[in-house]
């Protein structure tokens, strides 16, 4: 490959993310010179982080954004829990520390939070949330890498490093259909994972993957992650794990972001293609499942599902969209979805013969199950018998991806025999799968990447002053 | 675009907000949309006059084109608000003529100054026109005192009228499930909404307008000439206690109360105006509706006329100009309230109620949950729904 232009800076940041833009204004407050190099255009610059609505912080004193306190331990407790124990203990305990700045540090570049509302009420007290959103943070991200002098390139792909044994030298970056040539004393990655590169996700679901909806960026192609992991870099997180929700199966291919999202599943039942229940639709509260569903529809034939209620629990759910397909009987619903009508109406009545009586209550884990149905509804099971029927047809979202090169606490990235690399460094979801290699928690990622990038960017720039002194 | 095809584009723009509500720490409209699901024409015309126009919502919003959803509530509320303009104003065909072209305040202007011109000829003859006056009463030694009132007193009462027909015509239509009887607490909120511009605020930082970049700018300057017409509707009654209680006719001295606030009004409106008119000028068309940013920039241009052609008559009304500057002047401020009930300065009165009824809906809201039966038994948000 040949480079024709060649520019020089000390800290060469790939990727236009949350923890990209962390990284880059924590370098160039240590006065060192930093270039962004983003692969999306302007308007769709920030990658996923666009997408984000908040960050979990640690809170140990009153904040006028936070209903209340959220120690360490229970910090590093949720992670466990939702990790199944295995956690990356150093690591995570330093992030989780480190967050407790965040909601400063991040207001200092310009963002804002908002009180919780209705909207957020359920994660007021252990995250904070950004005044309208990701875009927003990124909007604020920019301005603020414009004001203190950081060089951004948008359009910008990295296609190779040049490396002279194990250190990084200079950067091959597609620009304009050019190849340029970057020369950088420290390089910092964090162009996040490979979720909307539907080939690599047939490597591990086959044809399946077709399906599947990206909710976030068509830009996050992993192709920084591959080639580092081709160089040699350590792996670690679950390769072919993926965060998926189910998502309007009307949603857009790419980027439908949050507006796909539906939670009509625990108000009625799942059928899949063949018009057949497979999971129990009441077993704990929509916030705590709707990140099992994902993968559960893209198990099901044509990964597809479709979620059936009544007029009796339509307008309990946060509205969506997309208007639901609706029908006066069960039948002629199931044949506008493309279903078998005969059995539909049979897994419908199946399950409204199996309903015990209950009360009915969304707030609490109710009495409302079935009995002698397989699989069971554990709870809020309500007859599905008052016409209008409604349907929304479900699919996979992916939102992210586990696999990710392995880092240390200065987020230098880690050599398969274990040696580090001392002016390589990684951050973002491109190095989440060192505190969580699966499971989920509710604003982590952002977290995560905004203080392992923070760290990074300080620790390229010292390098540079270590070498330079 | 036709209204019908407006407002079913604006249901489906907000039915796409209420799915995500990551704008719902900005302003009172994002507020409104959670206490709905489905949107009906009046709804949508409500929404459009609690909007403000500040524009954060579209740089925050990863949907706007090219994102195939295409969302602009920033656009779409202001094209809502000039049918507003349009619909509730009486009779319809004035609000035609007057409101929808920019022409309409100049033709007015230009009428007002004859009929100003033909006053002053008709009760004091070119003297009066065309003479230096000195001394108290020299304004009515070119109109006289009784035809200014009668004048003034009618141009008023049918600028007043016309602001009130509207408002009750509108405030009829913004009812909606969600609305019940106000109560004082609801106005007194409502009130400091509307004369703090809360809505220009976002939180400290001001609004993206008239770049993506915060300003509170905008902010400063529609307080300049909101505030300075304030002043000067302030100095104007002043006036007229002065004249006609106290029988101290005008002109008054500089350091005059009556000319003092006249002059701090004036220069308010001239700086915000032109303020204004240069932010416009930034601004990104993309966002505005043509139509509503020419009626704008129309309304602007208005107000700066009156402010300008007052401070020229103050400079100059011991000259022989006078009689002609009081006709342009006075003629000005008749085509300002002829014009008034049909053209954008209509915008605090639609925007004011909606922010009272707001006030309602969100101290209802803000009350202790009681569990209603029948109605949705939980607060959608808390346990229902999620952030995913």
């Amino acid at each position: 490959m040949k480079g024709d232009l060649i520019m020089e800076t000390d800290v060469l940041v790939v990727g236009g993310g949350n923890a990209a833009l962390a990284a880059a204004l924590s370098a160039r407050d240590q006065g060192v010179k930093v270039l962004v190099i983003e692969r999306a255009p302007k308007f769709y610059r920030g990658g996923n982080s666009r997408l984000t609505r908040d960050y979990r912080v640690m809170n140990t004193r009153e904040n006028k954004y936070m209903t209340g306190m959220y120690p360490e331990e229970e910090f590093l407790e949720d992670l466990r829990r939702v990790a199944g124990g295995e956690i990356n203990e150093p690591i995570a305990r330093l992030v989780v520390r480190k967050s407790e700045e965040l909601p400063d540090w991040l207001n200092k570049q310009g963002i804002q939070w908002q009180p919780a509302l209705s909207g957020t009420l359920h994660l007021g007290r252990t995250n904070i949330f950004q005044l309208g959103g990701g875009k927003a943070v990124m909007n604020s991200y920019y301005q603020t890498a414009k004001a203190k002098g950081v060089d951004v390139w948008y359009d910008s792909k990295l296609e190779d490093i040049e490396m002279s044994g194990t250190k990084f030298k200079a950067a091959k970056v597609r620009r304009n259909n050019r190849i340029e040539t970057i020369k950088a004393k420290a390089i910092i990655f964090a162009a996040g994972g490979f979720e909307a590169n539907i080939e690599w996700h047939k490597r591990y679901w086959g044809d399946a993957a077709e399906n599947f909806i990206i909710r976030g960026t068509p830009y996050n192609q992993g192709n920084v992650l591959e080639m580092l992991l081709n160089k040699g870099a350590s792996q670690i997180g679950e390769p072919d794990a993926f965060h998926a929700v189910a998502v309007d199966g009307r949603a857009p291919k790419f980027d439908g972001g949050i507006v796909t999202r539906l939670d009509s599943v625990p108000f009625g039942i799942v059928v899949n293609k063949n018009g057949e229940r497979f999971y129990d639709e009441g077993e704990d509260f929509w916030p705590k499942r709707y990140a099992i569903w994902g993968g559960l529809i893209a198990r099901q034939p044509d990964q597809v599902a479709y979620s059936i209620i009544d007029s009796q629990t339509l307008g309990k759910f946060m509205p969506s969209v997309f208007e639901p397909v609706s029908a006066g009987t069960i039948e002629e619903l199931a044949e506008k979805l493309g279903l078998n009508p005969t059995v539909v109406a049979k897994a419908v009545e199946d399950f409204n013969n199996a309903v015990r009586p209950g009360t009915f209550n969304p707030g609490e884990l109710d009495d409302c199950k079935t009995e002698g149905l397989k699989p069971v509804k554990s709870h809020w099971a309500v007859r599905i018998d008052k016409p209008p029927f409604y349907a929304y047809p479900l699919k996979a979202g992916i939102t992210f991806t586990y696999l990710s090169v392995e880092v240390n606490e200065q987020a230098r990235i880690k050599w398969k025999d274990g040696s580090l690399c001392d002016n390589m460094f990684a951050a973002g979801e491109m190095a989440a799968g060192n505190v969580l290699r699966r499971g989920y928690l509710a604003g982590f990622g952002l977290t995560m990447g905004a203080v392992l990038g923070r760290i990074a960017g300080e620790e390229a720039a010292n390098a540079i002053q270590r070498a330079t002194r | 675009m036709q209204s019908k095809e407006l407002l079913d584009d604006g249901k489906r723009q907000m039915r796409l907000c209420n799915a995500c509500r990551y704008c719902e720490g900005y302003c009172a409209v994002w507020q409104s949309i959670e206490w709905r699901r489905d949107f009906t024409d009046n709804d949508m015309t409500y929404l459009a006059n609690l909007c403000h126009d500040c524009r954060d919502c579209y740089h925050a919003c990863p949907f706007t084109t090219p994102h195939e959803f295409g969302i602009n509530p920033p656009k779409l509320f202001a094209q809502l608000r000039e049918d507003t303009y349009r619909k509730y104003a009486s009779p319809r065909i004035f609000a035609k003529v007057l409101g929808e072209k920019r022409s309409g305040f100049w033709i007015t202007f230009f009428f007002g100054i004859i009929l100003m011109v033909a006053l002053i000829l008709g009760t004091n003859g070119t003297s009066g026109l065309l003479e230096a006056k000195v001394g108290t009463g020299a304004f009515y030694k070119s109109m006289s005192e009784a035809v200014m009132i009668i004048a003034f007193l009618a141009l008023g009462i049918w600028m007043v009228g016309g602001w009130l027909t509207g408002m009750s015509r509108f405030w009829k239509d913004i009812k909606s499930a969600k609305s019940e009887k106000i109560i004082g607490k609801d106005i007194v909120k409502g009130t400091k909404y509307a004369l703090s511009l809360r809505y220009l605020g976002g939180e400290g930082a001001g609004c993206n307008y008239p770049t993506d970049e915060p300003s509170t700018i905008r902010r400063k300057f529609h307080h300049l000439v909101s505030y300075g017409f304030m002043l000067d509707l302030a100095s104007t009654a002043l006036g007229a206690f002065y004249a006609h209680i106290l029988h101290i006719p005008a002109p008054y001295p500089v350091y005059h109360p009556v000319v003092l606030l006249g002059i701090l009004g004036g220069i308010g409106i001239i700086i915000g105006t032109i303020g204004l008119l240069v932010l416009k000028a930034k601004s990104d068309p993309e966002i505005s509706d043509e139509k509503a940013a020419k009626s704008g920039t129309s309304f602007i241009v208005a107000l700066l006329v009156v402010a300008v052609t007052g401070m020229i008559l103050l400079l100059a009304r011991e000259t022989a100009a006078m009689g002609i500057l009081l006709a342009i002047h006075l003629g000005s401020v008749a085509a300002l309230f002829f014009t008034a009930p049909y053209t954008k300065f209509a915008h605090f009165v639609y925007r004011y109620l909606a922010l009272i009824r707001y006030a309602q809906e969100e101290r209802i809201a803000h009350q202790p949950v009681e569990v209603k039966v029948g109605k949705q038994p939980v607060k959608t948000g808390t346990t229902v729904a999620g952030k995913h």
